[in-house]
C-alpha cells in the first residue's frame, strides 16, 4: 500500500464529524445543579471543541501514511477480526473449549499453517492448557458449555 | 515490616519468579512488548491477592523490559520500545562476535538500574505521597493536563496526532455516569455503557489485539535462529569500566521515568546520549561500545521504577505499563494516590520490597540462563503465538464481568489501535487520557465549585507551576516540529 495524505484527511474528516456529533449530543444534557458548577456538559463540550480544532489542524497538515493493509495482508486482517467477533458471540453458547479449538483452527489457517497434524493438535493442546491453567487453577470465570460440565 | 512479611510468603515469591519467567519470554519475542504481556495477563490476577497479583505483573514488567534487549542485541529487533537504544551498540558487539558480552552487560546493567531505581522509588515515593496529601482538585486537574500534554508531545514526534489521541482518550472517559451529577452521558440508552467503557478491554484491545492484527497482516516468523552464544565470564576490571555509565544512566533513567507519561523508553535514549557525552577515554559509541549497552540498559530499568512514582503517589501513570498497573490496583477496590500509603501500607511497601527482590532474582536467572533463554525463544514459532495471544485477550476481556459485550469493546479498540499504529497516531496518550479523564473533569468542576466560578486558582503556586510546565512541553514540541520541517 503506497503512502498518501488521503489517509490522514479521511481520519481528520471522521474526527471532525465525531466532534460535531459529540457537541450536539451534549445539548441534550441537563443544566447545572449549582450556579458555580460548570455542569455535566461543560467538559465534554471543551473536549468536542478541542477535538474539532485538532482535526482541522490535521486536515491542514496531513502526513503521508499507509492506513490500509497491504494487498496480501487484507484477507488475514479482515479474517481475524471477523473470526474473533464470531468467537465472542459463540463463546457463551458453546463454552470455552469447543469455541476456542474452532477459533484456533481458523486463526492458524489465517497464519498460513497448513499441516493437518498441527491444525488439530495445537488448538486442542492450547485450549486444554489454558482451561486448566486459568479456568481451574486460577479460577478465572470462563464460559462453560457441555464439554466443560462433563470435565468438571 | 508488614510489607516485608507479605512479600516473603511462599506464594508471592513463586509469583515473582513466574512473572519474571513469563516476562523474559514475552520481552524477548519481537513484537510482544512488556505492555502487551502485562495487558493480556492482567485479568488473570483478579482472583489473586492484590500484592500477589501486583508482583506477578511487576515480575512480567521487569523481566520483559530486561529481555527486550535480547532480540535487540542479537537480531537488531528490539523486543520492547525501551530496548531501541540497546540496538546501537549491542548489535554492533554481536556483529564482532561479542554477543555473550553484550547480553551479560545487559543483565547486569538492567539489574543495577532496576535495583537503584527501586531504592530511589522507596526513598522518594513516601515523601512525594506526603506532599501530595496537600493537593486539592486544582492541582489534580493541572497535573492531569500536564501528564497528557507531555505524553502527547513526546509520542511519535507528532504533536497534533498525540494530542488528538489524548483528547480522544479523555472523550472516551466521558461515557457513562458523570462523577458529580450521576447523569448518564453518551450511553445511547444502553445499560452496557452506563457504567462507562471498561478500561481493561480497551487496553487489551489497543495494545495486544492491535499488535496481533498487525502480525496477522505480516505473517512473518521472526526467530533468533543463527545467533551463537558462547560462554563469557566477566572480570572485575571489565565491570569497573561500566560502573560510571551505569550509575549515571540509572539516575537519569529514574528522573526521566518519574515525569508522567515518559517511562523507560525516553529515559534510555536520554541516558545513552549523556553517557556518550561524559564517557572518559576512547569512545566508540554506536560502534559497539559496551558502555553504550550498559547505559541504555541501566536507564530503561531505572525508568520502570521511576514510572511507578507518579502512579503510586498521585494515581497519574508514569508510562503506559504503569497505566495498566493502575487498573490492576483499582480492580481490587483500591485507589492509587497518597491515601494508598496510609490506607494500604503493606501493599505499597510490599511492592517496593517485592520489586527489589524481583531484580535480585532476575540477576540470578538472567546470568545463569542467557543460553537457555535464547534457545527457548528460538523454539517459539510466532505463527502459533499470535493466535494464542488473541485467545488470551478474548478470555481476559470476557473474564472481567463474564460479558461478551466487553469482548466486542476489546475487538473494536483492537481495530482502532491497528489503524492508529498504521496512521502514526500514538496509542499511549489515548490510554492515559482514559485514566486521566475522570481525574481532570472532577478536578476542574470541584475547583470551579470551590472558587465560586473564578479562575483565580490558576495563580496559586502549584497550579501555576504545572500550567507553565504544560505550556513549555507544548512549546518545546512545537519548536521541535517546526525545526524538523525547516530542515
Amino acid at each position: 500500500m503506497e503512502k498518501s495524505k488521503l489517509g490522514d484527511r479521511v481520519v481528520a474528516g471522521m474526527l471532525l464529524a465525531l466532534a460535531a456529533g459529540m457537541f450536539l449530543y451534549t445539548l441534550t444534557f441537563p443544566g447545572t445543579l449549582q450556579p458555580t458548577d460548570p455542569g455535566t456538559a461543560a467538559f465534554p463540550r471543551i473536549l468536542a471543541v478541542a477535538l474539532g480544532a485538532l482535526a482541522v489542524a490535521l486536515l491542514l497538515r496531513p502526513n503521508e501514511v499507509a492506513l490500509l493493509p497491504e494487498k496480501d495482508g487484507a484477507f488475514p486482517v479482515v479474517g481475524i477480526v471477523v473470526l474473533t467477533a464470531i468467537y465472542a458471540a459463540v463463546l457463551p453458547i458453546l463454552g470455552f473449549l469447543i469455541s476456542t479449538i474452532l477459533y484456533l483452527v481458523g486463526a492458524l489457517l489465517l497464519m498460513k499453517i497448513r499441516r493437518p497434524v498441527y491444525l488439530v493438535l495445537v488448538p486442542i493442546a492450547v485450549s486444554i492448557t489454558l482451561f486448566g491453567l486459568f479456568g481451574l487453577l486460577l479460577e478465572v470465570p470462563l464460559p462453560y458449555g457441555f464439554v466443560e460440565r462433563i470435565l468438571t | 515490616m508488614a510489607g516485608l512479611e507479605a512479600v516473603l510468603s511462599f506464594q508471592v515469591l513463586i509469583f515473582i519468579v513466574l512473572g519474571l519467567l513469563i516476562g523474559i519470554v514475552v520481552g524477548a519475542l519481537p513484537g510482544i512488548s512488556a505492555t502487551v504481556g502485562v495487558a493480556v495477563l492482567l485479568p488473570f490476577t483478579f482472583t489473586l491477592e492484590p500484592l500477589t497479583g501486583m508482583m506477578l505483573l511487576l515480575g512480567i514488567y521487569g523481566g520483559a523490559v530486561y529481555a527486550g534487549s535480547i532480540p535487540a542485541i542479537l537480531i537488531r529487533a528490539p523486543g520492547t520500545p525501551a530496548s531501541a537504544a540497546s540496538v546501537m551498540d549491542g548489535h554492533e558487539m554481536t556483529k564482532r562476535g561479542e554477543a555473550s558480552q553484550a547480553l551479560t552487560i545487559s543483565v547486569i546493567a538492567s539489574c543495577v538500574g532496576g535495583l537503584l531505581g527501586v531504592v530511589a522509588l522507596g526513598l522518594f515515593a513516601p515523601a512525594l505521597a506526603g506532599f501530595a496529601l496537600s493537593f486539592g482538585p486544582a492541582e489534580y486537574f493541572m497535573l492531569a493536563i500536564l501528564a497528557l500534554t507531555v505524553v502527547a508531545s513526546v509520542a511519535e514526534n507528532n504533536l497534533i496526532k498525540g494530542l488528538l489521541s489524548g483528547v480522544l482518550g479523555f472523550s472516551i472517559a466521558m461515557i457513562g455516569f458523570d462523577t458529580i451529577q450521576a447523569f448518564p452521558r453518551f450511553t445511547f440508552g444502553t445499560t452496557d455503557l452506563a457504567a462507562g467503557i471498561q478500561f481493561i478491554p480497551v487496553m487489551i484491545g489497543l495494545f495486544a489485539v492491535s499488535e496481533a492484527i498487525l502480525q496477522f497482516e505480516n505473517r512473518q516468523n521472526i526467530s533468533l535462529t543463527g545467533s551463537v552464544i558462547s560462554r563469557f565470564r566477566p572480570t572485575f576490571s571489565w565491570i569497573k569500566r561500566l560502573i560510571p555509565s551505569s550509575l549515571l544512566s540509572s539516575a537519569i533513567g529514574f528522573i526521566v521515568g518519574v515525569i508522567p507519561g515518559t517511562g523507560g523508553d525516553i529515559g534510555s535514549f536520554v541516558a545513552y546520549n549523556e553517557s556518550k557525552r561524559f564517557a572518559r577515554g576512547e569512545k566508540h559509541f554506536g560502534e559497539g561500545d559496551p558502555r553504550g549497552v550498559s547505559s541504555a540498559e541501566a536507564a530503561k530499568n531505572a525508568g520502570t521504577a521511576g514510572a511507578l512514582v507518579p502512579m503510586l503517589t498521585l494515581g497519574i501513570p508514569g508510562d503506559v505499563t504503569s497505566a495498566i498497573l493502575i487498573g490492576a490496583i483499582t480492580v481490587h477496590g483500591l485507589r492509587p494516590g497518597p491515601a494508598l500509603f496510609t490506607g494500604s501500607p503493606d501493599l505499597v511497601y510490599g511492592i517496593f520490597i517485592g520489586f527489589f527482590i524481583a531484580y535480585l532474582i532476575l540477576l540470578v536467572i538472567g546470568l545463569a540462563g542467557i543460553k537457555v533463554w535464547v534457545k527457548t525463544i528460538q523454539a517459539v514459532p510466532t505463527q502459533y503465538l499470535w493466535p494464542t495471544v488473541m485467545v488470551l485477550s478474548v478470555i481476559g476481556a470476557y473474564a472481567l464481568r463474564a460479558s461478551a459485550f466487553d469482548v466486542f469493546v476489546m475487538l473494536f479498540f483492537g481495530v482502532v489501535g491497528y489503524f492508529m499504529i498504521k496512521g502514526g497516531f500514538p496509542v499511549a496518550p489515548l490510554i492515559i487520557g482514559i485514566i486521566l479523564g475522570p481525574i481532570a473533569e472532577s478536578g476542574y468542576r470541584r475547583t470551579m465549585l470551590i472558587s465560586g466560578g473564578s479562575f483565580d486558582w490558576l495563580l496559586q503556586p502549584i497550579p501555576l507551576i504545572l500550567l507553565i510546565l504544560t505550556i513549555l512541553s507544548v512549546a518545546f514540541s512545537l519548536l521541535r516540529t517546526f525545526g524538523r520541517s525547516r530542515r
